[in-house]
């Protein structure tokens, strides 16, 4: 066991009495996938191995946290890959522009917080249907990326991508600590912040909100600009692992976010479910990436499987929903 | 001139209205913004770019009119057009080829009527991850390659001429026609609008709405597909990412013409008008010279502007229509 | 006995077409149970929430400790301390019932924006307890606790703002004898500490336990406050349901022995309706009476197929329909005439014709092929059948009043031939003269042959117009009567009391 594994269990041990009396699929199919690919393949169960997978997964972990805040007001953000496309490249060209360090990464954020923000003001003064306005965003982020990288990717060398992607304290690497702060960030908000309970009333029963005396549509922006936050960071970790800004990076995040998500138990239609659900999601679809690259399927084959699986998972997961 | 006002007057109050407007509208910009935009040239290739938009978004009409959504055409076209040139290339016989294309589009628009409809899924997401799928399995079938040099039988239907018109302006205008018959004037139509208008009171009407939504779906999986096939024979190649020169144009232009995305109103018409807006936007666009990014901006901003206007202009209408009677809700709060 | 605490003063409240309260008196005294009663559509939740600052009264003013006051919103109600416990619960499913109670008003660690979840905790038990509600667990999300505590929990969060005035509207419906019982000992309790209750209910023997004064409302008018122990029951019933029952409606029914609908036993998924067992005639129209709760549009959904029985069986015509889908229900003969008409019986953006026709599309058009045309023409004849006041079939259904949407859906049934038919409600909101035509169409219906199950809160209308008249209460058919057989007063009285009125 890494010590990166052994971390990650005592965080989960109170939590996991607590879930598996409602277990979402997703963590019986993470253990299934993980013996199934350990019996396909020799390298799976090792050390080095866990550890690339947990520095792959950070930016989709990272941006499903902000899904797993969309879904539980009852949408999903289709934006999520397009902010993160422009956060890489609008990074990369600050630095390239001589921005200082830390200056170039709090643009990045603000630029996806911003994002976030008029997603937020769309949705909740314009009331158009989340996913349509962020599908529009998407398209707008999209262009922006690709306009302003000219279409390709932006490299640039600096020190702080092997820092973030590479350092390690206490056996893992910084990118990964990052990952798991945004995580313990989501959750305690969530669990902990009047505007956890917020968006629990969002999702739930809006009306109990209006009576409790707060408005649905501060609200409704606040989460969006969260969202941007978190999009923000991912955004610097993802251009911290391939070292460049790439306006098309971040395609499909998105996708695989929203069915991390709901694979980790949180429902779109009642207010429930929580980030821990969606670690478990986000497991889910990485070990399934990588269980993929380890036994040499080609990368033609990948996204299609990735897709269904996803895909199934979603259905499955709405089959046993209706049964309730 | 009496006759005049009173047409005006009509088209005000009709659903088309908005897009009759923005019609004109960017056809007097488009005029300014360049001198080649009125030249019989560049008009044609609006007409022969728009029939393809417009092939592909006749289907999704339906869909939308149920209140729903299809992020699957795109990429749905993509794979059938592949399918088709690789059993073309491959010697296939060329009518039982576009049959098979035709079912592949029919069969995914089935699926994600399934998921619509019986899992209850909500459509973006069912149809968003369809989308990715058919994506996946376009990269599969063309293994990572693109298909060109399609046999000479085939090519016409995308840029043969029939009377001296473009043959997809043709295969269009009949796909239109259709539509428009099958949404106005047949039960299966009516259906549509009455599930869009009103999903509830279509259910305490006794309508299956599972079959209604397996149909709608499979129509623009149909359209997709026949999409799809046009656009390989106008390329004269295909590859897994053709999907994406169309990317949102389709749900801009059925949004674009009036058709409202909670369902029950709108029609094949409002989505021609929206096509060619969209093509004429996008061919202005490429004749000042903006670059093809920005163009997606555009058709972004569009989207969420059309959709807000249909959602506050109903709004309005709603709030008017409650003063004029009975509003049963409020008196089931008096107890 | 100093000033009431709360006054109210010739309140009016109009909502289009009716009057929901006509120049209502009322009054509170700090420490009293005040008690508010009538039935179905006297008035008594909407003087509610105009108290509240739920509704803005049109004429009359409120005094709050003899200052005049205008509440805008239920914010500004519980700033003057007006908390209130409604009968739909506003609670946030996934949340618990600590973080439910004090919603937007969470306690942090000093200086910090962390919610203390201990403290909310140990001030929510405070409360919880205080209501005899021990039994709940607070790290459980209030979806999955039952009504009942979930109830105990809108009790305390109305407790937790320290109220001066707290109105309870029936708060007793979904809870246990014990759950009841703390209840009452806590009003008790709060009367002793000069808080003033406004409590609606239906059930008799609550008055008597904690009710002080009684004011009884019917039609929107306020009818009379009485000292609690000045009537009986019996008595009391009349002021609620009024001495007049004149004849609604001259019937002569035409009713035949064959039997066309009959459920047996029937009990729906979420216990609203329970061992139902109801028979229909041919040209009979059977009435469905009880106070609002009581399950008869639950009975009627479970009929229809809307919603899929636990247990028991239905048939139409003799033929098993038992948990089929509605459009089964429909082939069979069946037609459903909805509660909320705008909501489930119309589509308000079509156009007459098209609504019309909305189950018989494919009997009107067999060949597939539809004509606005031939769909006008059609149309016509059943606006003319029924009266229906519009210049033409193409107007939209939304445009028309209530009285004539309702004809529009029961020509959509008639169109479909169906010849048993639920008409849930379905003069409500409608003025007298189509009220009227309306009577006569059920009349004209039945004596053709047809059956109508009638479901009505109106109790003049279910009684004069039924044949047969079957009472529910809190899901169970606790009655059968036929017409004639007992006065309006009676039905009434077994609607409010149940099994203990017979």
């Amino acid at each position: 066991m890494t010590a990166s594994q052994a971390t990650s269990m005592k965080l989960k041990q109170g939590l996991i009495q607590q879930k598996l009396k409602q277990a979402p699929p997703a963590v019986w199919i993470v253990l299934l996938l993980v013996v199934f690919f350990s019996f396909k393949t020799k390298n799976f169960l090792s050390l080095s191995n866990f550890a690339s997978i947990a520095v792959q997964l950070t930016p989709l972990l990272i941006i499903s946290c902000a899904q797993t805040l969309v879904v539980l007001i009852q949408g999903t953000d289709l934006s999520l890959g397009a902010s993160l496309n422009m956060v890489t490249v609008v990074w990369i060209i600050s630095l390239e522009a001589g921005i200082p360090l830390v200056p170039s990464i709090l643009i990045g954020i603000a630029a996806a917080t911003f994002a976030g923000f008029l997603n937020g003001v769309i949705v909740a003064k314009l009331k158009l249907p989340i996913f349509i306005a962020t599908l529009g965003m998407a398209n707008i982020l999209n262009s922006i990326a690709l306009t302003a990288s000219d279409g390709a990717s932006i490299y640039f060398k600096h020190d702080i991508y092997t820092f973030i992607s590479k350092q390690a304290f206490l056996g893992l690497p910084v990118m990964v600590w990052i990952g798991i702060l945004c995580v313990l960030a989501t959750h305690i908000i969530l669990t902990r912040t009047r505007l956890g309970s917020r968006i629990r009333a969002l999702g739930g029963n809006p009306e109990a909100l209006n009576f409790a005396g707060y408005s649905v549509d501060k609200a409704t922006i606040q989460v969006f600009v969260l969202t941007g936050i978190l999009v923000g960071i991912a955004g610097i970790m993802l251009a911290s692992r391939i070292e460049s800004g790439n306006p098309i990076a971040g395609n499909g995040f998105e996708f695989n976010s929203v069915a991390a998500v709901l694979l980790g138990g949180t429902s779109m239609r009642e207010g429930r479910g929580s980030v821990i659900g969606t670690v478990f999601g986000v497991m889910l679809v990485q070990i399934l990436k990588n269980g993929l690259v380890m036994a040499n399927v080609s990368s033609i084959y990948q996204s299609a499987i990735i897709g269904i699986v996803v895909l199934f998972s979603i259905i499955v997961n709405a089959y046993i929903r209706r049964k309730d | 001139m009496n006759k005049l006002r009173l047409s005006f007057y009509n088209l005000q109050a009709s659903q088309y209205f908005y897009s009759f407007m923005a019609l004109l509208v960017v056809v007097v910009i488009s005029s300014f913004m360049s001198g080649s935009f009125f030249t019989g040239n560049n008009i044609m290739t609006i007409i022969r770019q728009a029939s393809v938009l417009l092939i592909l978004s006749s289907g999704l009409t339906a869909v939308v009119l149920t209140g729903g959504i299809d992020l699957s055409v795109n990429n749905t076209a993509a794979l059938v057009g592949c399918i088709v040139a690789q059993l073309l290339v491959n010697g296939f016989n060329i009518a039982l080829v576009i049959v098979i294309g035709l079912i592949i589009g029919v069969l995914v628009g089935f699926f994600n009527g399934a998921l619509v409809g019986i899992l209850k899924l909500p459509p973006f997401v069912a149809t968003y991850g369809t989308n990715m799928v058919v994506l996946g399995l376009a990269t599969i079938v063309m293994q990572g390659a693109v298909v060109y040099n399609l046999p000479k039988n085939f090519t016409p239907i995308g840029i043969g001429y029939v009377g001296g018109i473009p043959i997809p302006i043709i295969i269009a205008f009949f796909v239109i026609l259709v539509l428009f018959i099958l949404l106005q004037h047949t039960t299966f139509g009516r259906e549509i609008y009455m599930l869009g208008s009103n999903a509830n009171a279509a259910r305490y009407s006794g309508a299956r709405s599972v079959l209604i939504y397996l149909q709608a779906y499979g129509l623009s999986g149909l359209t997709a597909a026949l999409g799809g096939i046009v656009m390989t024979a106008r390329l004269n190649a295909a590859d897994a990412n053709m999907g994406n020169s169309y990317g949102l144009q389709i749900v801009a232009a059925v949004v674009m013409g009036g058709t409202s995305l909670l369902g029950g109103s709108g029609g094949i018409f409002g989505t021609m008008i929206g096509a060619i807006v969209l093509t004429i936007i996008v061919n202005v666009m490429n004749l000042v010279g903006v670059n093809s990014y920005l163009q997606s901006l555009a058709i972004g901003v569009v989207i969420i502007c059309m959709v807000w206007l249909d959602i506050f202009s109903r709004k309005k209408s709603d709030r008017l229509s409650k003063t004029l009677q009975t509003d049963t809700k409020s008196l089931e709060r008096i107890n | 006995m100093g000033p009431p605490l709360l006054q109210v003063k010739g309140l009016t409240k109009e909502f289009p077409g009716v009057k929901a309260l006509d120049n209502v008196d009322f009054d509170l005294f700090p420490g009293e149970v005040h008690v508010l009663i009538g039935e179905n559509g006297a008035g008594k939740s909407t003087l509610a929430k105009c108290i509240l600052g739920v509704y803005q009264p049109d004429q009359g003013e409120m005094f709050f400790n003899g200052n005049r006051v205008t509440i805008n919103n239920p914010k500004e109600a519980l700033d003057y301390g007006i908390a209130a416990v409604y009968q739909e619960l506003t609670t946030v499913p996934y949340l618990n019932a600590a973080q439910n109670i004090f919603l937007n008003r969470e306690h942090f660690y000093p200086k910090t924006r962390i919610i203390d979840q201990k403290k909310m905790r140990a001030e929510a038990r405070k409360y919880l307890d205080l209501l005899g509600a021990t039994n709940i667990d607070l790290n459980t999300p209030v979806a999955n606790l039952d009504v009942a505590d979930q109830q105990m929990i809108e009790i305390a969060k109305a407790l937790s703002f320290n109220p001066k005035i707290i109105i309870f509207d029936e708060p007793t419906a979904s809870l246990s004898e014990r759950e009841t019982e703390s209840l009452f000992k806590q009003i008790h309790l709060l009367k002793k500490q000069n808080i003033g209750m406004i409590y609606v209910s239906h059930r008799m023997q609550e008055y008597h336990r904690i009710g002080d004064r009684i004011t009884v409302l019917r039609d929107g008018k306020y009818i009379r406050t009485i000292k609690e122990g000045d009537l009986d029951d019996h008595a009391l019933v009349n002021l609620m349901v009024g001495r007049d029952i004149s004849q609604v409606y001259q019937r002569n029914p035409n009713i035949q022995d064959k039997k066309v609908l009959v459920t047996i036993d029937l009990n729906d998924q979420k216990s609203r309706v329970k061992n139902c067992s109801i028979t229909l005639r041919k040209g009979e129209i059977v009435g469905l009476a009880g106070l609002v709760g009581s399950g008869r549009t639950e009975l009627a959904r479970l009929i229809f197929g809307i919603d899929k029985p636990s247990s028991g069986k239905v048939f139409v015509h003799n033929k098993d329909v038992t948990g089929r889908d509605p459009n089964q229900l429909v082939k069979a003969g069946l037609g459903l005439l909805p509660e909320d008409r705008k909501r489930f019986g119309l589509a308000l953006k079509t156009s007459i014709a098209w609504n019309i026709v909305a189950v018989s599309l494919r009997q009107v058009f067999p060949k597939w092929f539809t004509s606005e045309r031939k769909n006008q023409e059609y149309a016509n004849r059943y606006i003319k059948m029924l009266n229906i006041a519009t210049p033409d079939a193409k107007r939209v259904a939304g445009q028309l009043s209530g009285g004539n949407q309702q004809k529009v859906v029961i020509g959509k049934w008639l169109s479909a031939g169906s010849n048993v038919i639920i008409f849930d409600e379905p003069t409500r909101g409608i003025d007298v003269g189509a009220k009227m035509e309306i009577y006569k169409l059920m009349d004209d219906l039945v004596n053709k042959g047809n059956a109508i199950l009638l479901i009505s809160s109106e109790l003049q209308e279910v009684v004069g117009m039924s044949d047969r008249i079957y009472i529910m209460k809190e899901g169970e058919i606790v009655a059968e009567r036929y017409r004639g057989e007992c006065l309006a007063d009676e039905i009434g009285r077994i609607m409010v009391l149940g099994k203990d009125a017979i």
